[in-house]
């Protein structure tokens, strides 16, 4: 067990380099580059915007660019005797002479201070260009609000589609069952965000019942109450964000279900003359929920993604909207941030369910 | 079932009166015969012609309504659909806005039909882009298993890995948006599902009889991939086609409604509804119909999809 845990772990690996190679190259190749914003101040002289170029290292070849960003650069160029100044340094400039240009032997111009960067691979995401501020603290304030939407959709998902799908196994080619087949196309059709806006156009603006958005009553101070005391901030997204999920899982449980239905211990059981109810449900159910384990880690990652729309609509402030708004005013740590931490959890979340899986089905052996 | 009329039914084909597959018709022929049969999909495929022919004609159709999909007029913002001309004292020419007019008093009827001409362009390009690129790797790493397969799956695993959300996110911010941008992007992000798809049936085409007997009378591995594996993938390929486009012009709706996708002022359903939120007291009909008609296009090609998926299923009965 725990070795293959180990194996699928070093799996992720070259994935997880794969996914910050892809994305740091396809953010690099943005239209002025990463700094791109600093370009056009007016109030920055050419010699200093130099400086600050070869400081961040934007002219470095994109190798070094994308090491200094990983692993950080604190211990690229060091600060040996204490003065607060660099003067050991490896593949990026100590300073800049008096040209601009950089310089990588003592004496310089100018001498830059020692590297602070710690790298991805240490939680150091860089500061916000926008915000002025780390982009990790701002990624703490965050999570929360997108995991509460998240793991409440996941639940409405699973409480609603499984006993959806098991009652349509149960009376196949009944009109439950037509129904919710209906159902579940008409909803995987449906764009997520026009469903959100129709519901807030009914609940919201017409009906005036629920809020037209945001995670709890714009409070004087202090942040916003416990979940039990908004529940009607979150009722509209966690819909928005499960019909997906619904969908998904009545139509994967009804499959399970029949699948499982045609195996010799349900007929064992009714054979012995145990009634419908105990074969379906104590026999049939219990069996056919375990495939459903290794839905979960594709469910995160759908819930990740439909994250990022549902919270631009209700305005909910998690991870997604941040993505959306870094991407709108061009901050690229942040970007990068929310795609990082995004690809991660799903690679997590794959190799979680593959776990899980295992664990509740002991037919399941691990060479 | 099957053991009660095996006797019977082990004989009907031979069987002269029995209609249910005639002599020498082909799994697409019967496929057709079935689909001309199957009522819902028609209907599916006849709204769908509909939407896409008054989305081609969408420069006629608003010229003969007087209307435009970009000439702002502040005299008549959120106008209510009717059927009643709106009269221009400065032309002197009635104006139909059967849907309605936006927050600029751009005619939404026009507006929306242009927009359909950019989700169905770049939701029937995007699709065929994908399906390409699938088909393609799928065969290659079906019939030749080993180092291209090994790479293909890696870079299949690790597309799969980041959320596709934040891929098209990362990519849009990158790119400057337009129809063209959203069709390579979306093309070459799409084709992972499909190119599995392919490559498990190749795999298991590439081992039947006439596979073999092609490459024993000396058939070069690209004849045998074009003249003999990918006509066998036809209905996967329809199948996909139809399910992607849906899928397709969903993403593009949903990366538009962000700003990453079509930019105003051209329209595309998906942008639309950028600014929604604030029509919702002056005009709800703002938000219902682009919503609608990207709900209603999606729903039509998934039942086609369904449909097609029935028709030529070889184990269904007639």
């Amino acid at each position: 067990m725990l070795k293959y845990t180990l194996r699928r772990l070093i799996q992720a690996i070259p994935t997880f380099f794969g996914i910050t190679l892809l994305s740091y190259l396809l953010m690099t190749a943005a239209p002025g580059g990463p700094v791109g914003s600093l370009t056009f101040d007016p109030r920055i002289s050419p010699q200093q915007r130099e400086r600050v170029a070869v400081q961040l290292g934007v002219n470095d070849p994109w190798i070094v660019q994308y090491l200094r960003w990983l692993v950080g650069d604190d211990w690229m160029r060091r600060d040996t005797d204490g003065d607060g100044y660099a003067d050991q340094t490896i593949l990026i400039p100590l300073g800049t002479n008096n040209d601009g240009t950089a310089c990588y032997t003592l004496p310089c111009a100018t001498v830059f201070p020692p590297g602070d960067r710690l790298g991805v691979l240490r939680g150091d995401f860089g500061r916000s260009f926008f915000y002025r501020r780390p982009v990790i603290d701002m990624i703490g304030e965050r999570v929360a609000a997108t995991l509460e939407l998240g793991i409440s959709a996941l639940l409405l998902g699973i409480v609603v589609g499984v006993p959806v799908g098991i009652i349509a196994a149960v009376r196949k080619g009944g009109w439950f069952d037509n129904l919710t087949r209906i159902l579940s196309v008409c909803f995987s059709a449906i764009p997520v965000f026009w469903l959100g806006l129709m519901l807030l156009l009914i609940f919201g603006a017409r009906l005036e019942l629920l809020p037209m958005g945001g995670r709890c009553p714009p409070s004087l101070t202090g942040g916003c109450p416990p979940i039990w005391g908004r529940l009607e901030y979150l009722l509209l997204p966690t819909v928005v964000l499960a019909t997906g999920a619904i969908a998904v899982y009545s139509r994967y449980m009804r499959a399970s279900m029949l699948d499982v239905r045609s195996q010799d211990y349900m007929r064992t059981a009714q054979a012995k003359g145990l009634s419908n109810r105990q074969v379906w449900f104590k026999h049939g159910a219990r069996n056919a929920l375990i495939p459903l384990a290794t839905f979960l880690g594709p469910a995160f990652t759908g819930v990740l993604g439909g994250a990022v729309i549902t919270e631009t609509i209700f305005s909910w402030p998690g991870l997604g909207r941040y993505g959306v708004g870094g991407v709108t005013s061009q901050d690229f740590p942040v970007v990068m941030a929310v795609v990082i931490i995004g690809a991660v959890a799903t690679i997590l979340g794959y190799i979680l369910s593959d776990i899980l899986y295992a664990l509740i089905d002991p037919r399941i052996r691990f060479e | 079932m099957a053991t009660s009329t095996t006797n019977t039914s082990a004989v009907p084909k031979l069987d002269a009166s029995a209609k249910s597959r005639q002599v020498g018709e082909s799994l697409t022929q019967v496929a057709l015969r079935r689909l001309r049969r199957d009522r819902l999909t028609l209907f599916a495929i006849a709204v769908l012609m509909v939407i896409a022919i008054l989305c081609l004609l969408a420069q006629p159709i608003s010229s003969a309504l007087n209307v435009s999909f970009n000439k702002t007029n502040t005299d008549i913002t959120f106008l209510t659909p009717s059927l009643q001309p709106w009269f221009n004292e400065e032309t002197g020419r009635n104006e139909f806005h059967l849907l309605g007019t936006d927050d600029l008093g751009r005619d939404h009827f026009s507006r929306l039909l242009y927009g359909g001409q950019v989700s169905l362009a770049v939701g029937f390009l995007a699709a065929f882009l994908s399906l390409t690129i699938g088909v393609f790797l799928g065969i290659i790493t079906g019939y030749y298993t080993g180092v291209i397969d090994d790479i293909v799956n890696w870079l299949i695993s690790t597309l799969n890995a980041i959320p596709s959300l934040f891929l098209l996110i990362i990519i849009a911010a990158v790119l400057q948006p337009s129809p063209t941008t959203l069709i390579l992007v979306l093309g070459f992000l799409g084709w992972t599902g499909t190119s599995r798809l392919v490559r498990g049936e190749t795999l298991s085409l590439r081992e039947r009889e006439f596979i073999v007997s092609a490459r024993a009378i000396g058939a070069s591995p690209l004849k045998i991939m074009l003249s003999h594996i990918l006509p066998n993938l036809f209905s996967v390929i329809v199948i996909t086609l139809a399910i992607d486009i849906g899928a397709i012009i969903l993403a593009e709706a949903g990366l538009s409604f962000l700003g990453l996708g079509i930019k105003e002022p051209f329209p595309s359903w998906g942008n639309m509804l950028t600014n929604a939120q604030q029509y919702f007291t002056l005009g709800a009909h703002l938000v219902i119909f682009p919503g609608l008609l990207i709900f209603i296009t999606v729903l039509c090609l998934y039942v086609i999809g369904d449909g097609i998926r029935d028709a030529f299923d070889p184990q269904a009965k007639e």
